[in-house]
């Protein structure tokens, strides 16, 4: 256990914050796709880590130095990730529009499945190395040094996470995005596309999962075929803790997981946080059943 | 006037004869451990089907309970050199009863909170025979578990492990049958129609879906036991996240909220690896493929009931679109109706 210090605990806040900023993208990809679609993309972790790696594959091509090798994956990553999503709406969940919910989860898991084997044929099972040109050094933040680059993570995610709000409120397509999720029938009869709008919603959601996959894969330094699984599991808890269908929720819920484990890795028991953070959601859920920062539901048994 | 039932009585008898035939006219021990490993995974379909197909909850730790019945059984035997016939009610008890406290307080919450909280429920179960060295010996698991005994017969190979699976199945079928039509099924089949309405209508909706979880999760611990006598070795593999998911898939591939739906997803499920062998690493992508191709030809499942539609024509008609986020958004259109209304209001 690493004694409570100032400047070890800004490290471990910034440390939680990064990969938090990881897991709030996640969770807001889910988020969005469940928002318009009701349905839930248990294959949304399998984009994240195919990204990673048709992203490590890539790097010896970009031999850039520095930023701007990161602003290029980053970029290349919400490519990436918005062509896997639009590819997978259109493949498996158009097709299922008029199925059964349980079905078009059961293809998403077959999805997971297939893409989880496919990456571990083509790339290996085994861990794979990834590292950018680019390191930042430290930043000294009063008596803490703290690596920069986690810094850049939790801004980038922020920055995202922004941008897409701006979309969300400020344009259009965010307006009609809203409308879908609030009310698809309204909104078709209002003369939205939604089945146009489903597809955007993938392509943004699945974006933010791709560039989710190079920044976890460049703050572990790492890429493998079933990262996908644990990532899945954060956002899918951080969606939940944050009210299904409530973005900012997500959000807010993805840092705070990020931050609550890191402490709980330090502090409490590296082996048991994760079991400290799932009692804790039975705990939220049990109390608060519309999620921690969710909408009260009117109506209980 | 004929009594209205939930399941369609369907003559199972020839299926069973010819469940206990076939090991005896196929003498292949690899073909007998795969019905040996499919009987265990029927058990758990059949068993997550009452509560995933009549209460319409979607479970995410049902493997979880498969992993209580299995660790007792392997600490009940190894520490206290109890029976078979002792750790067998013990396994599936102790994994009811946790069910039924687990239940109660989460049966309010709706789809995909109820889920996460199935998740995180098996993933606790998972962590805590994971990390609790002293008694669960950790990654290194469990060995040594006596086969199971019954009055002298000792269930040695595949072909009476098999027995033993088949066996529980068949009061799996029988006791989750007898629910589904009995009034509480009934019941249980309303409140998944609409959770209210049953309550309006007097059911009991905490009880009733407490019962078939407790049920559910009963006969799932029974399987952990017949697991742990079978493997003679218990680890954490068979009780994750990825076990239960695989049920999910047995129960939506045969047909959800039907008798055999489930029995038939599990058999298919465990046998497509193996036929697939000879592919070698695709095989698990085929898997996939596969599972995705099924349910994009029969999204009700091999046997399920209700209209088929083949959605995969291109565009669905715009009328059956806001059928199913109609149903599936029903009970979260309600909630935010009132709010609405006090937003308006305010």
């Amino acid at each position: 256990m690493d004694s409570v210090t100032i400047p070890v605990l800004v490290d471990q806040l910034v440390s939680g914050l990064a990969i938090g900023g990881v897991y709030a993208l996640v969770a807001l990809g889910f988020a969005l796709i469940f928002g318009v679609l009701r349905v839930a993309q248990f294959a949304h972790g399998e984009v994240y880590m195919l990204v990673a790696f048709l992203v490590l594959t890539a790097l010896p091509a970009l031999p850039l130095g520095g930023f701007s090798q990161f602003g290029l994956v980053l970029v290349l990553a919400l490519f990436l990730g918005a062509t896997i999503g639009l590819a997978v709406e259109r493949v498996v969940f158009r097709p299922l529009m008029a199925a059964p919910h349980l079905a078009a989860i059961i293809s998403a898991i077959g999805l997971s499945i297939a893409l989880q084997y496919l990456a571990a044929f083509l790339w290996g099972a085994e861990l794979h190395p990834f590292v950018l040109n680019w390191a930042p050094g430290n930043l000294a933040l009063g008596p803490a040094t703290i690596p920069a680059f986690k810094v850049v993570i939790f801004v980038t995610a922020l920055a995202l996470l922004a941008g897409l709000q701006l979309v969300l409120r400020r344009t259009q397509l965010g307006r009609a995005i809203r409308a879908t999720a609030s009310d698809p029938e309204t909104a078709r009869l209002m003369g939205i596309n939604t089945i146009r709008i489903i597809a955007a919603a993938f392509a943004v959601g699945s974006a933010f999962a791709g560039a989710a996959g190079v920044l976890v894969a460049a703050l572990y330094g790492v890429v493998y075929s079933s990262m996908g699984i644990a990532a899945l599991v954060k956002g899918y808890t951080a969606t939940v803790i944050g009210g299904v269908g409530n973005l900012v929720g997500a959000v807010i819920s993805g840092l705070l997981l990020g931050v609550f484990e890191v402490l709980l890795e330090s502090y409490v028991s590296p082996k048991w946080s994760d079991a400290i953070i799932f009692a804790l959601l039975i705990g939220v859920l049990v109390l608060r059943p519309q999620g921690l920062l969710g909408r009260a539901i009117p109506q209980r048994l | 006037m004929r009594r209205w039932r939930a399941t369609p009585i369907r003559p199972g008898w020839p299926f069973l004869v010819l469940a206990i035939l076939l090991p005896l006219l196929v003498q292949d021990p690899f073909l007998h451990r795969l019905l040996a490993v499919a009987a265990l995974e029927a058990v758990l379909a059949v068993s997550l089907n009452l509560v995933l197909g009549y209460g319409g909850l979607i479970s995410l730790g049902h493997a979880g309970f498969y992993g209580i019945g299995a660790y007792l059984t392997a600490l009940l035997a190894l520490h206290l050199g109890a029976p078979f016939l002792v750790t067998l009610p013990v396994a599936a008890l102790a994994a009811a009863i946790t069910g039924w406290i687990f239940a109660r307080p989460i049966l309010h919450l709706r789809g995909h909170y109820f889920a996460m909280a199935t998740l995180a429920l098996g993933e606790i179960l998972v962590l805590v025979a994971y990390n609790w060295d002293a008694v669960t010996r950790g990654p290194s698991g469990l060995p040594g578990i006596p086969r199971a005994e019954l009055f002298g017969w000792v269930a040695t190979t595949h072909r009476d492990n098999y027995y033993l699976g088949l066996a529980l199945l068949v009061l799996a079928i029988v006791v989750i049958r007898r629910f589904v039509d009995s009034p509480f099924g009934l019941s249980l089949i309303a409140t998944r129609g609409d959770d209210q309405a049953a309550a309006s209508i007097g059911t009991d909706v905490a009880r009733v879906r407490t019962m078939a979880f407790a049920l559910a999760a009963f006969f799932a611990g029974a399987a952990g036991a017949l697991y742990a006598h079978y493997i003679t070795f218990v680890s954490v593999e068979p009780f994750q996240l990825t076990h239960t998911i695989a049920l999910l898939a047995m129960v939506a591939v045969g047909g959800i909220a039907t008798i055999p739906g489930p029995i038939v997803g599990a058999v298919l499920l465990t046998l497509l690896p193996e036929v697939l062998r000879g592919l070698a690493d695709l095989r698990m992508v085929l898997y996939g493929i596969l599972l995705m191709l099924v349910i994009w030809l029969r999204p009700q499942g091999l046997l399920g009931q209700g209209r088929l539609f083949a959605g995969w024509r291109g565009r669905p008609p715009a009328s059956l679109v806001p059928r199913r986020v109609t149903a599936e958004a029903s009970s979260e259109e309600r909630q935010t109706q009132p709010s609405t209304r006090e937003e308006a209001g305010a």
